[in-house]
């Protein structure tokens, strides 16, 4: 830490780097501690000095998985200070590009976590699977991440009638993939079941008490989405549902998320079938497009659901044409608060799947460091490292599940 | 509006003209107040820093369970600070969360939360000068 950055991630999380320290006993883990800043980039400073219609794009690039929904989340707090609202089809689209989003952030997360078992067929298994969403972002909108699609006043770009049946063939494959092999192998691999069942647990309280956020919390059966909670868009036209269960555990969060896909594909469904015909930019907002507005003086919280959970953006206008001050709280941030529950009490091996379970970005988090309390010896471990350790003790518990398989 | 008087206490003033609840706690009561929506069991979303110009501000953001309220919509409790004076008492031991955004906006806007176990840079490097998003 003697490595001087003069700044660090606002978003502190997701695919930046992170230090974790662990203070272990042995192999149990009796404390945490974080530290993050190393690749602060000072977005809301920046904010604050670009116009109302620039901010979207720096939006966007505060998250390489998730940046449509935060500018989603900026721009419905924009259009509730100007009193807008956009047309219903741009809603519609808007929806469905929100949900794609959350069903190739779970695929990867999916993914990501057979990775740190070291079941590396399935993670490539799966995340040939999500490519085929990725394509189709790519055909939506132009691009496979970064979509563009909100601007103040509707959306950027119109579904034509042609991607339709594209779209609903993909979903349909996606659904098929999930149902028949993602959840049944959840359920029923007895190694994937050991290394997730019963560790990490936290309960339906300690979720509540540490305001924690998305398939965290609802892995712990709390019933709370900010699509129910503050309806936004068109979700409250549609049927779906709230997805709990309430173990509390890696395996609750991680089928959260797989259920969740399986949502996600019956809203586009839903959106696809009932897109309304009409505009998709509200008659005000076509100067918008290049010019900044003149936002009212106030004050707003704008929410959203990300696939990591609640999004909040802070939008005060002092009257000009920038924004007076933009606060960004993005979901880990708020799971960071319950890192405690969550990783003491656990084994070094299962810090990684713990970890992952919350859906943090793992790919930038650069080390962790060890220290045993009783020698006082401290040991900086590479995450290279760290995966080795979790995969050696999957080959160690898969001996035994397949020992105890041949004993019966 | 008496359905908001049985959530918000006397001692705060309601923000008028505002499209969400929000809501202005004097700095000595909001440790009191946190409480009485910590026993409401309120969502905790966040805490923001504020440079007024001619004072900083620090706004909480609370918001319903619509499963347990049976409702919907955020609470703001903005509490104002002078600059000559920016100290405020520190609700990091009765919500959890607040440990880091507190550290945040200590960093950021140099207001000093007092009784926090940690007041250390969370973000920028620890010999970092400044608190950056201040206007002056």
């Amino acid at each position: 830490m003697s490595s001087i950055i003069p700044v660090g991630p606002y978003h502190p999380a997701l695919h930046e780097p992170l230090l974790i320290k662990l203070y272990v006993e042995g192999e149990l883990v009796v404390d945490v501690d974080l530290r993050f800043g190393h690749v602060h980039r000072g977005i809301e400073w920046l904010g604050e000095r670009r116009t109302w219609i620039q901010v979207p794009y720096l939006a966007e690039r505060i998250c390489g998985i998730c940046g449509d929904v935060h500018r989603r989340t900026y721009i419905a707090g924009v259009e509730k200070l100007l009193d807008i609202e956009p047309p219903p089809r741009a809603q519609y689209i808007r929806t469905i590009m929100l949900e794609l989003e959350r069903i190739h952030s779970h695929l990867l997360i999916i993914a990501a976590l057979y990775h740190a078992m070291s079941f590396d067929a399935w993670f490539m298994q799966i995340m040939a699977i999500r490519e085929k969403v990725m394509d189709l972002c790519e055909m939506i909108s132009g691009n496979r991440k970064h979509y563009a699609m909100s601007v103040i006043g509707g959306v950027r770009r119109d579904i034509p009638d042609e991607l339709k049946p594209k779209i609903l063939k993909v979903i349909q494959e996606v659904r098929d993939y999930t149902r028949k092999v993602i959840i049944p192998v959840m359920e029923g691999d007895k190694t994937y079941q050991a290394r997730t069942r019963q560790v990490s647990v936290i309960s339906y309280d300690d979720a509540l008490k540490y305001h924690l956020a998305g398939p965290t919390l609802r892995g712990s059966g709390v019933y709370s989405d900010v699509r129910y909670d503050e309806p936004y868009e068109i979700y409250p036209e549609l049927e779906w549902e709230v997805v709990t269960h309430p173990d509390g555990d890696n395996w609750a969060r991680m089928y959260v998320r797989a259920v969740e896909v399986l949502v996600s594909c019956d809203i586009i469904e839903q959106c696809v079938k009932k897109l309304p015909s009409g505009d998709i930019l509200h008659p005000k907002a076509k100067p918008w497009l290049r010019l900044p507005p003149r936002v009212p003086e106030g004050e707003i919280l704008s929410r959203s659901e990300a696939p990591r959970g609640e999004v909040v953006h802070y939008i005060r206008s002092a009257g000009g044409d920038r924004p007076d001050r933009w606060r960004v709280r993005v979901p880990t941030y708020a799971n960071f608060g319950g890192i405690k529950p969550l990783l003491v009490g656990t084994h070094v091996a299962d810090v990684p799947i713990s970890y992952t379970s919350i859906d943090p970005c793992l790919s930038c988090t650069n080390r962790f460091e060890i220290v045993d309390v009783r020698t006082g010896r401290s040991k900086v471990l590479t995450e290279t490292e760290m995966k080795l350790i979790s995969r050696k003790y999957t080959k160690y518990l898969r001996d035994g599940v397949n020992k105890k398989v041949l004993n019966i | 509006m008496s359905e908001i008087s049985e959530i918000i206490p006397p001692y705060v003033e309601i923000e008028k003209d505002k499209p969400q609840l929000f809501i202005k706690c004097p700095r000595e009561r909001i440790r009191d107040l946190v409480q009485h929506f910590v026993k409401l069991q309120l969502r905790f979303n966040t805490m923001t820093g504020v440079d007024l110009k001619d004072k900083l501000c620090v706004v909480y953001h609370f918001s319903y369970y619509p499963i347990i309220h049976g409702k919907s919509g955020v609470i703001n409790v903005k509490v104002e600070i002078p600059k000559d004076d920016p100290r405020i008492p520190t609700i990091s031991d009765i919500l959890e969360p607040a440990f880091y955004y507190e550290r945040e906006i200590w960093e950021f806007f140099g207001i000093v939360f007092e009784g926090h176990p940690r007041l250390e840079h969370l973000f920028l490097s620890p010999d970092y000068p400044k608190h950056p998003l201040r206007k002056s």
